[in-house]
């Protein structure tokens, strides 16, 4: 009956309004709107600067017109293949990023459902030493680091990025904790009822039902590996090395001694383009996960 | 004679089930956390106690050295001397005063931009976010290009609305033109957190505010931000850290467009933490660097404690109130 009531009511209502556009309204979605296209543009202007910038000639600087006439696309082809062979750091760079987030992503949500669901003494000491390790600055770690990866043989190997990835991610064991929190806490008596101990509750019940905080994990901790640049310029030699490095020394005239810059340019693009269309694919998993599992602190 | 003894038998068996059921679960819960204690272990702790080692030492190269030997607060002391180091200090302190303020400003702007009911909301949002997933590199190029003394898009809107065109942008403000990559580049995160914030405060409050007369600025301040303040300690903490961090993009957006990595990063844009590396991978001395990052934590730690324990004064905290 209310249910009724509330429907009789909204109809008028709606009609009303749509009817009676006030002045002061249109005048604030006109503000509305202009304050977001400016933003937009802010934002987009510098990529499409980039991409302006990636035609010119090979040997120019950005001055000339605003778009290069003729604009050189065979500046894409001379990245792909004028200098070095981009694939083959390009293949580099999906390994890197595979063995470092892979991994990562399963230890952290291992190690979410630990903290969430489970138990044992030590539990909350633990979870806040967890969270304290965001606070430790990259020099302070990576100083010894270098010296031990060193002296353990494991310089100039892709052995680094693969205990990185084991070990996880403090960030993202935190978005899996409080995203198994908010679990229905029957699922796992159900489970248990079911004869199922927290391995299997695990792995047949949260993880099926973890696509959220898992496109948020894959997002941020893969693009973040793909764009990587500073372990990869400390501890790879060059047939190793990720795009990340490669884009930033890799067009430099052999003659000249100068960065081709629109070849840095287009091959730049080209290696953002893969982190771009990834993020477009999982982008709505992104903001749905942030929102439900309470990243928001 | 049988239902007399069950509830014995019970007593009896169920402490040493449970005990043995708590075993078992502290162990399950060890095991599902071992990668990451072992990686904890390996790549937080056991380095933190090597620096702060490495710092009493005169390691002066990768290689354990034959006359390698304790040398007490000798580097700590140097760095005291060490005017470099103190104004990378004060460089990284501006970056950090500066930047975190403009990104809380800007994420929030844009939050609340993307949540008044705007058309087309998906678009606007993948576009105020889409920086952030550039790599580094080409943020830093781009960055070159943006701000290039000859012909670059700042020096043109410049030139257009009959300002200076020929400033040199990455040379001579060093300092401004990294704060702007960083904000372009770094916005985006906190923006989809404080849009999940604004979505968390319950639509009432509005409502009954907009009954009693309050306007748009009135519910604002009276609403919005006291409720988003836990939201905003979240992203001060954190941005506080982030920017305390910065050293790659400064090498990356080294002066001269043509120039590469060849060139020298500007003093203004040596951080603490760069200075650090410097000292380690430009001369070889590990003892002074590891001396260089211990100090620079224990000051950041300071600092977010600080931080943390300023909420007390103006973090308003609702869940039980709001049931959110």
């Amino acid at each position: 009956m209310t249910q009724g009531a509330v429907g009789v009511d909204a109809v008028p209502t709606r009609r009303r309004r749509r009817k009676r556009v006030r002045p002061a309204r249109l005048a604030t979605q006109a503000i509305l709107y202009a304050f977001v296209l400016a933003f937009a543009a802010i934002f987009v202007a510098p990529i499409a600067w980039g991409f302006f910038n990636s035609l010119r000639e090979l040997h120019q600087g950005v001055s000339g017109p605003v778009i290069p006439r003729p604009a050189h696309w065979d500046n894409y082809r001379y990245a792909w293949s004028g200098l070095f062979s981009f694939s083959h750091y390009l293949w580099n760079t999906v390994v890197l990023t595979f063995i470092a987030t892979v991994p990562a992503v399963l230890t952290s949500a291992f190690a979410g459902y630990a903290f969430a669901r489970m138990r044992a003494r030590g539990r909350n000491t633990l979870f806040i030493l967890m969270l304290g390790t965001t606070f430790i600055p990259f020099s302070i770690v990576f100083i010894p680091l270098f010296w031990v990866v060193v002296n353990l043989g494991m310089y100039s190997t892709r052995w680094p990025w693969l205990i990185w990835g084991v070990s996880g991610s403090a960030f993202l064991i935190f978005l899996f904790r409080q995203f198994y929190a908010s679990f229905p806490v029957e699922l796992d008596d159900a489970a248990a009822i079911d004869g199922c101990g927290h391995l299997r509750t695990f792995l047949h019940i949260y993880l099926p039902n973890s696509a959220g905080p898992l496109a948020v994990a894959f997002v941020l901790l893969g693009t973040g590996w793909w764009g990587e640049y500073i372990y990869a310029a400390l501890l790879l030699p060059d047939r190793l090395l990720p795009l990340g490095v490669k884009v930033a020394t890799g067009y430099n005239d052999p003659t000249a001694q100068i960065v081709l810059i629109p070849a840095t340019l287009a091959g730049a693009l080209l290696f953002t383009l893969p982190a771009v269309l990834a993020f477009l694919v999982l982008q709505k998993q992104l903001t749905r996960g942030i929102v439900t599992t309470g990243l928001k602190g | 004679m049988g239902t007399a003894e069950t509830p014995l038998a019970a007593t009896a068996a169920r402490p040493r089930r449970r005990a043995s059921f708590r075993r078992r679960e502290t162990f399950a819960f060890y095991g599902f956390l071992s990668p990451w204690l072992l990686g904890f272990i390996a790549l937080t702790s056991v380095p933190l106690v090597l620096a702060f080692a490495m710092s009493l030492s005169n390691l002066t190269t990768v290689n354990l050295h034959t006359n390698l030997h304790y040398v007490g607060g000798q580097n700590y002391s140097r760095a005291y001397h060490d005017h470099e180091m103190w104004y990378s200090l004060q460089r990284t302190g501006i970056l950090m005063v500066t930047i975190v303020p403009l990104w809380i400003v800007t994420q929030l702007g844009l939050a609340m931009i993307l949540n008044a009911g705007i058309k087309f909301l998906g678009l606007w949002r993948t576009l105020f976010y889409i920086a952030v997933v550039v790599p580094v590199v080409a943020k830093a190029f781009i960055w070159k290009a943006v701000f290039a003394q000859d012909g670059g898009l700042v020096n043109r809107v410049l030139g257009a609305l009959g300002g200076n065109s020929n400033a040199d942008w990455l040379l001579d403000h060093p300092t401004a033109t990294l704060v702007m990559l960083l904000v372009w580049g770094g916005a985006g995160i906190g923006m989809l957190i404080f849009i999940a914030g604004l979505r968390g405060i319950p639509e009432e409050l509005y409502e009954v505010a907009r009954i009693d007369g309050a306007n748009a600025t009135r519910r604002f301040v009276s609403i919005t931000l006291p409720l988003l303040t836990p939201v905003i300690m979240f992203q001060l903490v954190w941005g506080l850290v982030l920017a305390a961090n910065v050293f790659v993009e400064p090498v990356l957006i080294s002066p001269g467009l043509q120039q590469g990595l060849g060139s020298t990063v500007p003093t203004q844009n040596v951080t603490v933490n760069l200075y650090a590396l410097q000292r380690i991978f430009g001369d070889g001395d590990f003892g002074y660097g590891a001396a260089i990052a211990w100090i620079f934590v224990l000051l950041l730690l300071i600092v977010t404690a600080l931080v943390f324990l300023s909420g007390r004064f103006w973090v308003f905290y609702s869940r039980e109130q709001y049931g959110k």
